[in-house]
């Protein structure tokens, strides 16, 4: 070879050489930046095959067990339910949302839809499944039809995870009129099979799918109605519910849908004699349906929201999308929850005390089927919350009622009372079934001075299934701080802004619902068919200045001038009030017209960025936002004290102390022993928390979601579908809730993940919110107490969640971003409330902050919410993480750390501001980097010690499967290794053997 | 090609080979030690697998 051929050969080797060795090591980078998620696709969890199974069948029947008490009966004329198993051996399925069923919401990510476990369709249950498994036999001509039809449309559930959001709120449903799928031959057979139809209608929803998006339609037919929403009832369907409800003698219409999508159909049309709301009933909840309509179990759910024959007359829906800012305010958009404390009932019910809705009126079948008018509040509520029909009935004895303090029968009402109502609950009716007493609070309400609403939720209980005869004492339990009133703006001026237990009468209510009180005997006191109504005198206000569980200070932080954050959370500044309601005018609010655009404040455009500036200052501060004296001492890292946590396998006497207590002394030896390098591994880290080798944590695997634990990629493991949020908190079961959680956290286990990135619980302000369906209700305490449960139950099963969306993210439209305004009396009682239930009084071991701002600041990056109300007041030690950072620098973990929170997920450390995040931050800084890794390390130790506690304890009986799967091969690496081997070899290799002579005769060429 | 040229050649692609097979097997013998370490209890007891 030529002199100058071999020199171009030895450049171009060395050249590739480096340039392979480049991307190698680029490769290898980002490779491993993503370790978490190419662990998740390429290497899930080796699962143990048997415990999987068990834990499977025992999720389903769970699921199952959650349909069975979550489904809401709502209407039921001439007792056309329960059908008869002999007469009704035969039924017409209508509706092409039947072979589409919801199991539930379809969304662009993987935080809610759920699939089998395996991945199959044939596993899944519904409708058909179920009349099948129940051997009832349904009309195979219908049911052909809707496949033929529907065949190009089936999205509800057998779409992937990336369906097009548009198909998903698109509605199907065949033209009763389009002869080509309606034939006359197929009607007549149809009334020839069975005289007994059932109805399905279903609304789809989602993250990222506003549920008052146009409506939309596709197929055969098809009309377009531009003035309805997705959740308003079609042209289609109310002509096939027509049809159907005048030719058949029973009809049932089954809605298979959580939220409060229009059911007004179900007054106007007649010959729909009964109605069933079983929501999204997971993979396997269908099954428990026949054994509804059938009158196996007789219904007992209660509705968890307000149904309105127009969701318009809804205050809340007046601003429910918010407006844009005209300048500043960084282009976005913001909130003003203009409705204050008066959401869902609390709006509905105190109008209605008001005489608002006097004037209203409205044409709708009573229980004969004939038109008649209905005026004021049953011309506008539909269906109340805590509304829920059985097959039989039940008659209340309140057999007593008592004032009590730590168990002590005391004569006052005070802030420290528990209220004890003993309720002789009896079945007298014809089956069995279940009830429920629901305690709501009348407070005693002044013109002008604190927001009140007519009635809140304080306390319900349900029984046990009671047979026809039966009957069970329960005991309801409220709790005096449940009752007390955040008075922000010192409205009844007395000298305090905060809680108070306001003078006047407190009329404790027991009820059916939010509107009717039940009516009960009062053996005691002589007296029957009475309202059950329980009052108590306050005399005098009652500040409270401490939180009833932790004994913090509980002030004002994000009110007036001197908001923590910079800015008041009611966004009265400037000359600028939003105008709140307000209860004494009510009537003033007829003309508004909603939210304008308007210019953002320079106040506003100072407070909201999170500057360097900030960060600078923060990290420099002798003392913090709420005058505490900030950290100056020395932070330890990579001491070499020896100490473990976790050491072949299993969790050290250590690792149980440290999660039986944050504030243990070892806390302090061991969390010297991490190295910053690990600390920022911690923080940065996506899909889970990574090991800590310096005291022995393994990695932590988290994932989504509140319906399934499951991945995002189709292949790894998972656990099982569940009914939806909204289904669970429709039981009203405390019980329930927490098996439901325990099973989750079996799921959890069988799959090797540790912690959920869930459950969701913000509040149902409006019908419309997206994720409506993945949070519990428009109420607080029921959410509150759902979750609390849930929670307890996935703790003693040794996992955790993180409780999301903390907070004020209640809708999907705008809320990137979203500057969110209402009164701090309105976060407190309402938004902040189930949070606060699920972290005191469920022991919450993690928080995953939310997309919008909280007032004006980033939600994660809110030192009022974050370090003053989280961790100040309640006393939370758990983790905090962000939810996915795909929004630039908004969603800053240096923001977020600096708040008192700990995990970036899909952001990291010096993404936004730069920092120091070593040896030689600040002092400050190094303590909050430290002190992020205690708690999540904590976190993981407490589920593991609170498994260990339940395990332990004598009382436990059922069987606990614990964690149930291994690591598998991280194959990836190995072959990466490979790969760096071989390319670097051969490139190497080339270069030598570019030096090499060929020939003898070339080695003298070129001598 | 030269003889020198062809043993290194097949040297270095031996060498390469001998580290590819060398790195698998022993990430994969790893594996299975640890593997090894959990066993397949009765589903009835409580403690069945445990996570590294």
């Amino acid at each position: 070879m030529k002199p100058k051929k071999n020199l171009i050969l030895r450049i171009a080797s060395i050249a590739t050489t480096a340039a392979v060795g480049c991307g190698l090591i680029v490769g290898n980078y980002y490779a491993f930046e993503n370790e978490s998620n190419l662990n998740q696709i390429l290497c899930p969890p080796v699962v143990n095959e048997k415990t999987l199974e068990k834990t499977q069948q025992q999720a389903q029947e769970m699921s199952k067990q959650i349909v069975s008490e979550g489904s809401v009966l709502l209407k039921n004329n001439d007792g056309a339910l329960p059908l008869d198993v002999v007469e009704d051996s035969r039924v017409n399925i209508f509706g092409w949302a039947s072979i589409d069923w919801a199991y539930g919401a379809n969304s662009s990510s993987c935080s809610g839809r759920v699939m089998t476990e395996d991945g199959s369709d044939a596993s899944l249950i519904d409708l058909y499944d179920a009349l099948t498994e129940y051997e009832i036999e349904y009309n195979p001509d219908l049911e052909a039809m809707y496949r033929r039809y529907s065949a190009p449309y089936l999205y509800a559930m057998k779409a992937p995870n990336n369906v097009n959001n548009d198909n998903v709120i698109t509605l199907h449903e065949p033209n009763i009129d389009d002869k080509n799928y309606y034939t006359d031959e197929l009607l007549s057979r149809a009334l020839s099979y069975s005289q007994t139809a059932l109805v399905v209608i279903t609304r789809n929803a989602g993250e990222d799918i506003p549920a008052d998006r146009p409506m939309r339609k596709a197929g055969s037919g098809a009309t377009t109605e531009s003035d309805k929403i997705y959740l308003d009832v079609s042209a289609e369907e109310l002509a096939l519910l027509e049809y159907v409800g005048a030719a058949y003698e029973k009809v049932v219409v089954i809605i298979n849908c959580p939220v409060a999508m229009d059911l007004g159909f179900l007054d106007t049309i007649p010959g729909l004699d009964a109605a069933l709301q079983v929501g999204f009933t997971g993979t396997h909840g269908a099954a428990a349906i026949p054994k509804l309509l059938y009158g196996e179990v007789s219904p007992s759910g209660r509705l968890v929201d307000t149904y309105a024959y127009d969701r318009n007359t809804s205050f809340a829906m007046k601003t429910k999308s918010g407006a844009q800012w005209s300048s500043g305010g960084n282009g976005k958009y913001f909130f003003e929850y203009l409705e204050n404390i008066y959401v869902g009932y609390r709006w509905y019910e105190t109008a209605d005390a008001e005489n608002y809705w006097d004037e209203y009126t409205r044409e709708l079948l009573d229980e004969t089927d004939a038109f008649s008018d209905v005026f004021g509040y049953d011309a506008v509520v539909q269906y109340p919350f805590g509304y829920g029909l059985s097959y039989t009935e039940f008659t209340w004895d309140v057999l007593s009622y008592e004032l009590t303090i730590d168990g002590k029968p005391t004569n006052e009402l005070t802030p420290e009372c528990e209220i004890v109502f003993k309720v002789n609950v009896t079945n007298v009716g014809d089956y069995a079934g279940k009830d429920v007493v629901e305690v709501f609070l009348n407070a005693p309400y002044y013109d002008g001075e604190i927001e009140k609403a007519y009635v809140s939720l304080v306390g319900y209980e349900k029984t046990i299934l009671l047979q026809p005869g039966e009957n069970q004492i329960l005991e309801v339990r409220v709790d005096a701080d449940d009752c007390l009133s955040y008075d922000c703006y010192d409205r009844n001026d007395d000298g305090h802004s905060g809680y108070e237990l306001d003078r006047g009468t407190y009329r404790f209510q027991l009820m059916k619902n939010s509107h009717e009180i039940k009516t009960a005997n009062f053996p005691n006191d002589n007296l029957k068919n009475v309202d059950a109504v329980v009052a108590y005198e306050v005399e005098e206000t009652i500040p409270v200045d401490e939180d009833k569980y932790t004994g913090a200070t509980v002030e004002n932080l994000f009110t007036g001038s001197d908001a923590v954050d910079g800015y008041p959370i009611d966004a009265v500044e400037n000359g600028y009030s939003p105008a709140y309601l307000e209860r004494d005018s009510f009537a003033d609010i007829q003309t508004f017209e909603g939210l304008k655009s308007r210019p953002a404040s320079s106040l506003l455009n100072a407070t909201y960025s999170f500057t360097q500036e900030k960060c600078n200052e923060w990290d420099n501060a002798k003392v913090d936002v709420f005058g505490e004296p900030t950290f100056q001492g020395t932070v330890e890292w990579g001491a070499q004290n020896g100490l473990k946590v976790y050491e072949a396998n299993e969790v050290t006497e250590l690792g149980y102390d440290l999660g039986a207590d944050y504030d243990d002394p070892m806390w302090e030896d061991v969390l010297a022993q991490v190295t910053v390098s690990e600390c920022l591994n911690v923080i940065n880290k996506s899909y889970g928390t990574p090991a800590i080798p310096s005291v022995g944590k393994p990695s932590c695997p988290e994932l989504d979601g509140p319906a399934q634990i499951k991945c995002y990629y189709q292949d790894a493991p998972r656990g099982t579908g569940y009914p939806s949020a909204v289904v669970i908190a429709q039981t009203w079961n405390k019980e329930l809730a927490e098996d439901f959680g325990l099973s989750f956290a079996q799921d959890m286990a069988s799959v090797g993940i540790n912690g959920l990135w869930g459950w969701g619980t913000n509040i149902h302000r409006t019908p419309v919110g997206g994720r409506n369906w993945e949070y519990y209700s428009e109420d607080p305490f029921i959410s509150g107490s759902v979750l609390a449960n849930a929670v307890k139950g996935l703790n003693k099963g040794g996992r955790y969640c993180y409780i999301k969306h903390f907070c004020l993210n209640e809708s999907e439209s705008n809320k990137v971003e979203g500057f969110t305004f209402t009164t701090e009396q309105a976060l407190r009682e309402i938004y902040l409330k189930p949070f606060r239930m699920a972290i005191e009084q469920g022991g919450a071991l993690g928080i995953m902050t939310s997309f919008n701002r909280i007032g004006a600041v980033y939600s994660g990056g809110s030192q009022a919410a974050i370090a003053g109300v989280v961790r100040g007041e309640w006393g939370f030690r758990g983790s905090i993480i962000t939810d996915w950072a795909n929004t630039g620098g908004y969603m800053s973990i240096d923001h977020q750390l600096r708040a008192g929170g700990d995990l970036g997920m899909n952001t990291n450390l010096n993404a936004g501001v730069r920092a120091e995040y070593s040896e030689k931050g600040t002092p400050r800084l190094q303590y909050q980097m430290k002190e992020a890794v205690h708690h999540v390390l904590y976190t993981w130790l407490r589920s593991q010690y609170l498994n260990k506690e339940y395990n332990e304890n004598p009382e436990t009986t059922e069987q606990v499967i614990q964690t149930a799967s291994i690591e598998s091969w991280k194959w990836w690496k190995t072959l990466l290794i490979d790969v760096d081997v071989a390319l670097s070899g051969l490139c190497v290799l080339w270069v030598v053997m570019s030096f090499l002579p060929d020939k003898k005769s070339e080695q003298k060429e070129e001598l | 090609m030269s003889k020198l040229k062809k043993i290194v050649l097949f040297a270095g692609l031996g060498a390469i080979a001998l580290a590819v097979i060398l790195i698998t097997s022993i990430s994969y013998i790893k594996y299975q030690i640890y593997r090894s370490q959990f066993k397949d209890t009765d589903p009835e007891a409580q403690v069945v697998f445990m996570l590294e």
